[in-house]
């Protein structure tokens, strides 16, 4: 008899950690302006009327904005100028890594190879994949790997060169891939002066024009609960548009 | 040589004029010239627009502010005037169409019935061959795009061409991205050596025999892509007319993107237009 109490007991016990919810128990009814929470955190970035940035859809129309479908906007903290900025930056830089690779290392604190292969493994950093492009123009365009491309030009015979930039060509939007990346194209000019071994000569001049892709790559993070979206700038293909040689 | 306010209309009229040489680098030339030159199809777009924004304006607000820039000023720079062989009347009969008071026509980058047509030379079987690639911009409802091979034009492989399902792949990663006219096409090589995912690079709806065919030929490997050699733009989308626009390398105010050709079209002539000039249905 007792033992028979102790197994109801027991059973009743089991009962009520088994059994239905209590009032107590039920989770709290979702919070309608916790849009996060209501939404997925695909990126597909809209804009309001006023230029406001929202991850999606979703998002916006939960944070009760009027989504303004003519707009081409960036899931991203800054305006698309920043991002134009940000890639003529990589692209000057790129230069000056070109241009170090061609005076062969001199004027930095290890002039040998070091530097230069320093040089080509940085230059290569700024582009989003090694499979990124650079055409070289000649009888044919012909078009390389960016590393085969910084590699073939450790061989040029310069005693040094400058690369000098005009103003800003031109810069077209943003414009987004289907695969969730955003593409966009600088187009940037320039006078490359190579040198003879002495440096005081110019042996060779040329101007070019060159278009230079620009990717945003865009990252998902969360943020104090809340997802957000980073972009970041990465160079891709480059093509040679014109390029015509200065006559001494 | 400085630059008078008439120079956009007066070079279309008396003819273009050497720019100065190169040693004007330093001296602020280039920015003229940077104004001048259509460098990308987007700048075409905005200036055959009128948009504010596009550089040439700019320009000529800032330096030449007493000047009043016009619609039909621009879209009269967009023509090729090195080709003696416009017919003027024709050309006028456009301008008129696309500023017609009412509802002027604008273009846009995402419009349909517009191609890339890319010259290339292709390597068959070790020997080379000239050949082009027709591509089409295509645009989805999350304001995505890509473009896709759509036609393909060559001389060197069996006519009939050979029959076979569309071979289906969605990678979402593998794309010609929307930009990659502006580098003429430099991520083709890439992708016609991506024999795994290389159906991802043509569009389905334009799948034929021919077409069939040189996929299987690249992807055998025994068809490649040496060079390319040039983009041209067809425009089909302005109703009643087709654009061709070329790029034009010249030391010119003159120079860039600009049409190359103009002609009157219906709906069936761009239908013809579209079978054998672009050799796609």
């Amino acid at each position: 008899m007792l033992l028979g109490s102790i197994l109801l007991a027991l059973l009743l016990m089991a009962s009520s950690c088994e059994g239905g919810e209590s009032e107590d128990d039920a989770p709290p009814p979702p919070d309608p302006f916790n849009c996060a929470a209501l939404c997925d955190d695909v990126v597909e970035a809209v804009c309001d009327v006023n230029g406001k940035v929202y991850i999606n859809r979703c998002v916006a129309e939960c944070a009760g904005a009027e989504v303004d479908d003519s707009k081409e906007c960036l899931p991203c903290r800054f305006e698309m100028a920043e991002y134009h900025a940000q890639g003529l930056q990589k692209v000057r830089l790129l230069d000056e890594y070109i241009a170090l690779i061609l005076n062969k290392g001199v004027n930095t604190t290890s002039p040998d190879n070091t530097a230069v292969d320093q040089a080509v493994d940085e230059a290569v950093e700024l582009f989003v994949n090694e499979e990124s492009q650079v055409a070289v123009s000649g009888t044919r365009t012909n078009y390389y790997l960016v590393r085969d491309y910084l590699e073939r030009i450790k061989n040029y015979s310069y005693g040094r060169v400058e690369i000098k930039w005009s103003e800003i060509g031109y810069l077209s939007g943003f414009k987004k891939g289907s695969d969730g990346n955003y593409y966009g194209t600088v187009t940037v000019t320039q006078k490359f002066s190579g040198y003879n071994p002495e440096g005081e000569v110019p042996i060779y001049e040329d101007v070019t024009r060159k278009n230079v892709n620009i990717v945003l790559k865009t990252y998902t993070i969360s943020r104090d609960g809340e997802i957000d979206t980073e972009c970041e700038v990465y160079l891709s293909d480059i093509g040679v548009v014109d390029s015509r040689r200065i006559e001494g | 040589m400085k630059y008078f306010p008439c120079v956009l209309i007066c070079f279309l009229f008396l003819g273009n004029f050497a720019w100065a040489q190169d040693d004007d680098w330093d001296s602020g030339w280039t920015r003229e010239k940077e104004a001048f030159v259509v460098k990308q199809y987007h700048e075409f777009i905005e200036r055959f627009n009128f948009d504010e924004k596009t550089p040439i304006v700019k320009f000529f607000k800032k330096n030449y502010p007493g000047y009043s820039l016009t619609r039909e000023d621009l879209i009269k720079s967009l023509f090729n005037i090195e080709d003696p062989d416009w017919d003027k009347s024709l050309q006028n009969s456009f301008i008129d169409d696309i500023m017609r008071g009412d509802n002027p026509v604008q273009i846009d980058f995402y419009d349909d019935n517009w191609f890339a047509e890319v010259k290339c030379i292709f390597e068959y079987k070790k020997k080379q061959y000239p050949g082009s690639v027709i591509l089409k911009l295509y645009h989805y409802e999350n304001n995505s795009s890509k473009w896709q091979v759509v036609g393909i034009q060559e001389d060197f492989l069996p006519k009939a061409g050979v029959e076979g399902p569309f071979p289906i792949s969605r990678d979402p990663t593998r794309i010609l991205n929307p930009m990659s006219h502006a580098v003429d096409f430099a991520s083709l090589y890439r992708a016609f050596r991506d024999v795994e995912g290389l159906p991802n690079y043509f569009a389905q709806e334009y799948w034929t025999p021919r077409m069939n065919l040189f996929f299987r030929e690249l992807r055998k490997g025994s068809l490649c892509l040496e060079a390319t050699t040039g983009v041209t733009y067809h425009l089909l989308q302005i109703d009643g007319w087709i654009l061709r626009l070329n790029y034009y390398s010249r030391n010119l105010p003159n120079s860039g993107i600009l049409i190359s050709s103009l002609e009157q079209a219906d709906v069936n002539d761009k239908a013809g237009y579209r079978r054998k000039q672009l050799n796609i249905k």
